[in-house]
C-alpha cells in the first residue's frame, strides 16, 4: 500500500510529468474511440441503411440475370405470395415482401424526367430513410398514391395532392399512362437517392406495368445476416424447383463488402499507428521521469527494498496514470463521439459516391471504447513495465552513484 | 565472532584500458558495539569500503563475512533482506523519500519489514524523539534543515534494529558545529542502544567520539588507532 502511496505522491509531486503521460493517453484513447466510431458508423450505415434498402436476401426468376435492361419486366416471379409464404415460415426470416423496379417518365405540365420507379407495399419495412425522411404529407397508403422527393418535387413545381401521370411501357410492351397523386415528399442524405427514385404502391405496379400477380424481386430480412449464405445454400433446390434463386446481401453488394473489410483492415492499421506513436512517446516520459528518480530508486533499494518492489511501484506509477489517461480519453471520448454521431461530419459529395449518403456516420459501439480504454492502460503499463526493467537491472551501486 | 571480517579485500576500477586499483588488500574486522571511524584524504577508497561492507558494492577479490557469513553467497533478495533488517545506512546527502514526511521516512523500513501498524508507530515514535524532531514529524524533508535531515537519516537506519550503521561521511554537507552534534548523536545511540556503527569522516574531531580509527591511504590501511579514553 505505501508503494502505491509513493507513486500516487510521486505523480502529485511531479505533475507536469505525470500530466504528459496521462495526457498522451487520454488524446490516444479519444483517437481510437473517435476512428473506431467512425468506422462503426460505416459498418452501422452499411448493414442498416444499404442493407435496409436491399434486404440480406432477394428472390427473383433463375432468368432474371439474363434481362436485356436493368429495368425490363422480363423474368418477373410468379404468384410472388408462394414465395414470400415459403420464406416467412422458415424461422430466420424475420420479413419477406415483393417488390417492383422499373423505368418510367414522370409528366407534369409540360416537363418531363425519366426515374426509377419502386413498387412496395404501404407497410413496407424496406426504405426506412424515405418513410423517415418525409418533408411534406405521408408515406404511401393508398392507390394511386406516389412519393417523390424534394428535389423532384422543386424541379416539377408541383406539390402534395397535385397529380402527375407516369408513363410506362407496359409487360408485354405496349406505352400506358397511369395518373398518380402525390402522397409526400420525402428527402434522404442522398442527393443521389432523391434524383432518381419515385415510389408507389406495390399493388399499382402490378396494375400499370400489367404483371397481374407477379413481382421482380422477392427482399427478406432473417434474423442474423451471418446465416444468410448459409439459408442460401439451404433452401436453393427449392427456390431453384419453382424457376427462381436466392442472391444474400454478399452477392447484391459484393463490391461493398470488399471495401467494408477494406474499413477493418484500414482501421487496423490506424490504431497500430497509434498505438506505436503513443507507445514511443509514452514510454520515454515514463522513462525520463524513472531516470530522474534512479538515486531515488537506489536509495529505496540500500535500505532493503528488493527489486520487485521497485518494479511495482514504478508499474503501480504506470497503471495509475494509464487508467487516469483512459477514464480522461472515456470523459472526453465518448461524448465527442455521441455527438458527431447525432449529425455525423458531412464530407460532401464525394461520400455519396460510396451510396451511403455525403454525412460520414458515425456510431458508438460498446468493444470499441472498451478496447480503446484498455488499450490505453495497456499501452501505459507496458512502458512502466520496460521502464521497471531497464531500471531494476542496473546496479545498486549505480543508481545510488547517480544520486 | 566478529559482526564484521573482512579478508584481503582488493577492489579494482576498470576505465578503459586503465585499472584503477581503489582497495588494495584491506583486512579488519568490526566488533559488535563499536564505533568504528574509516578516514583518510579524498579518493582513498573510504566511499568504496563501506559498500562494500554494506553489500551495495561487489570486492574484486576477498572476503567479506557477515556474522560469518560470506555475502558473495547471498541471492539478490538475501542481500535485500541483509540490508532490511542487519545493516542502516545513513548518506552523506541523506537520500530521503521527498514525497514522504518524516515519520513516513522512517516508518518506510519497517513497513518493507511488514511489521505490525502499532508496533510501527512506537518504534518510529521513539526514534523521532530520539532524534530530537518531534516538532518535525508530519514535515516533509525538504521543510528541514541539512543536520535535520540527517537525523531523520540516522532514525531511519536505526529503526529496524541494525546489527551494523554505515555513514559515508555523514557530516560532509554539514557545518561543523551540526556536524558535530550528528556525531555526538551517532555517539550517543551506540552507547544507548548498542548499535555498531562504522563511518568515514574529515572530522577532526571524529577522535573524541570513534573507538578506533582506521586510516585509508591508497586503498590500503595506513594505520590503525585506539581511542582508549574515550568516555
Ligand atoms: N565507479 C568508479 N569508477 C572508476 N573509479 C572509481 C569509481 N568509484 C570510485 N573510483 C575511484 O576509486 C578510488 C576511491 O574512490 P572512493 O572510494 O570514492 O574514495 P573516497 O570515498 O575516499 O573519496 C578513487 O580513485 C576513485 O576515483
Ligand atoms: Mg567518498
Amino acid at each position: 500500500m505505501t508503494f502505491l502511496k509513493i507513486a500516487f505522491l510521486n505523480m502529485i509531486k511531479h505533475p507536469k510529468r505525470s500530466f504528459l503521460v496521462i495526457f498522451v493517453v487520454m488524446v490516444s484513447v479519444v483517437a481510437m474511440i473517435f476512428i473506431g466510431g467512425m468506422f462503426e458508423g460505416m459498418r452501422t450505415r452499411f448493414y442498416e441503411t444499404l442493407l435496409q434498402e436491399s434486404g440480406h436476401l432477394q428472390v427473383h426468376n433463375v432468368a432474371y440475370k439474363n434481362r436485356k435492361e436493368p429495368e425490363s419486366l422480363q423474368h418477373t416471379l410468379e404468384d410472388p405470395q408462394q414465395f414470400t409464404g415459403y420464406l416467412t415460415s422458415q424461422v430466420e426470416i424475420m420479413h419477406a415482401e415483393a417488390i417492383i423496379h422499373f423505368g418510367t417518365k414522370i409528366l407534369y405540365k409540360g416537363k418531363n424526367l425519366f426515374i426509377l420507379g419502386q413498387g412496395v407495399h404501404p407497410d413496407t419495412a424496406y426504405y426506412g430513410k424515405v418513410r423517415s425522411g418525409i418533408v411534406e404529407g405521408g408515406f404511401l397508403s393508398s392507390n394511386e398514391d406516389i412519393l417523390i422527393s424534394s428535389r423532384i418535387a422543386e424541379l416539377l413545381g408541383c406539390s402534395p395532392g397535385e397529380y402527375l401521370h407516369l408513363a410506362v411501357d407496359r409487360s408485354y410492351g405496349s406505352p400506358y399512362y397511369q395518373d398518380y397523386r402525390v402522397k409526400g415528399i420525402f428527402k434522404t442524405d442522398s442527393r443521389e437517392f432523391d434524383d432518381y427514385n419515385i415510389f408507389i404502391t406495390h399493388a399499382d405496379a402490378q396494375e400499370t406495368l400489367y404483371l397481374p400477380d407477379q413481382t421482380i424481386k422477392i427482399r427478406a430480412n432473417i434474423s442474423d445476416p451471418a446465416l444468410t449464405e448459409e439459408f442460401k445454400k439451404k433452401h436453393q433446390s427449392w427456390f431453384s424447383a419453382h424457376h427462381a434463386e436466392i442472391e444474400t446481401w454478399k452477392d447484391i453488394h459484393g463490391s461493398f463488402v470488399v471495401l467494408i473489410e477494406l474499413f477493418d483492415f484500414f482501421m487496423l492499421f490506424m490504431n497500430i499507428f497509434i498505438l506505436v506513436v503513443a507507445a514511443t512517446v509514452i514510454t520515454n516520459t515514463i522513462l525520463m521521469s524513472v531516470f530522474e528518480r534512479i538515486g531515488e530508486f537506489g536509495t529505496l533499494r540500500s535500505i532493503g527494498l528488493k527489486k520487485h518492489h521497485i518494479f511495482s511501484m514504478i508499474l503501480s506509477e504506470g497503471v495509475c496514470q494509464g487508467i487516469a489517461g483512459g477514464i480522461l480519453g472515456l470523459a472526453f471520448g465518448i461524448p465527442l463521439l455521441l455527438w458527431v454521431s447525432q449529425t455525423g461530419i458531412d464530407m460532401g459529395e464525394a461520400a455519396d459516391a460510396m451510396k451511403m449518403g455525403s454525412t460520414f456516420p458515425f456510431a458508438f459501439s460498446f468493444s470499441n471504447t472498451l478496447a480503446a480504454f484498455l488499450f490505453g492502460i495497456g499501452v501505459s503499463v507496458a512502458g512502466s513495465v520496460y521502464a521497471g526493467f531497464v531500471n531494476i537491472r542496473l546496479k545498486l551501486i549505480d543508481t545510488l552513484r547517480a544520486s | 565472532m566478529a559482526l564484521i571480517s573482512m579478508n584481503n579485500i582488493n577492489k579494482d576500477y576498470t576505465l578503459g584500458k586503465t585499472t584503477i586499483h581503489a582497495i588494495k588488500g584491506v583486512s579488519f574486522e568490526i566488533d559488535r558495539g563499536e564505533f568504528l571511524s574509516v578516514v583518510g584524504p579524498s579518493g582513498c577508497g573510504k566511499t568504496t569500503l563501506l559498500n562494500i561492507i554494506g553489500c551495495i558494492d561487489k570486492p574484486t577479490e576477498g572476503t567479506v563475512l557477515f556474522e560469518g557469513t560470506d555475502i558473495a553467497t547471498l541471492s539478490d533478495n538475501m542481500e535485500s533482506e541483509l540490508r532490511l533488517k542487519k545493516i542502516g545506512f545513513i548518506f552523506q546527502s541523506f537520500n530521503l523519500i521527498p514525497v514522504l514526511n518524516i515519520f513516513e521516512n522512517i516508518e518506510l523500513p519497517l513497513i518493507v519489514g511488514k511489521v505490525p501498524k502499532s508496533e510501527r508507530k512506537k518504534r518510529v515514535a521513539y526514534l523521532v524523539k530520539a532524534v530530537g524532531l518531534e516538532e518535525f514529524a508530519a514535515h516533509k524533508p525538504d521543510e528541514l534543515s541539512g543536520g535535520q535531515r540527517q537525523r531523520v537519516a540516522i532514525a531511519r537506519a536505526l529503526v529496524n534494529k541494525p546489527d551494523l550503521v554505515i555513514a559515508d561521511e555523514p557530516t560532509a554537507n554539514l557545518d561543523s558545529v551540526t556536524g558535530n552534534t550528528v556525531l555526538e548523536l551517532m555517539e550517543k545511540l551506540n552507547r544507548e542502544e548498542k548499535v555498531t556503527f562504522i563511518f568515514s569522516t574529515h572530522n577532526p574531531e571524529v577522535m573524541k567520539y570513534a573507538h578506533r580509527i582506521i586510516h585509508l591511504k591508497d586503498g590500503t590501511i595506513s594505520e590503525v588507532k585506539s581511542n582508549g579514553g574515550r568516555p
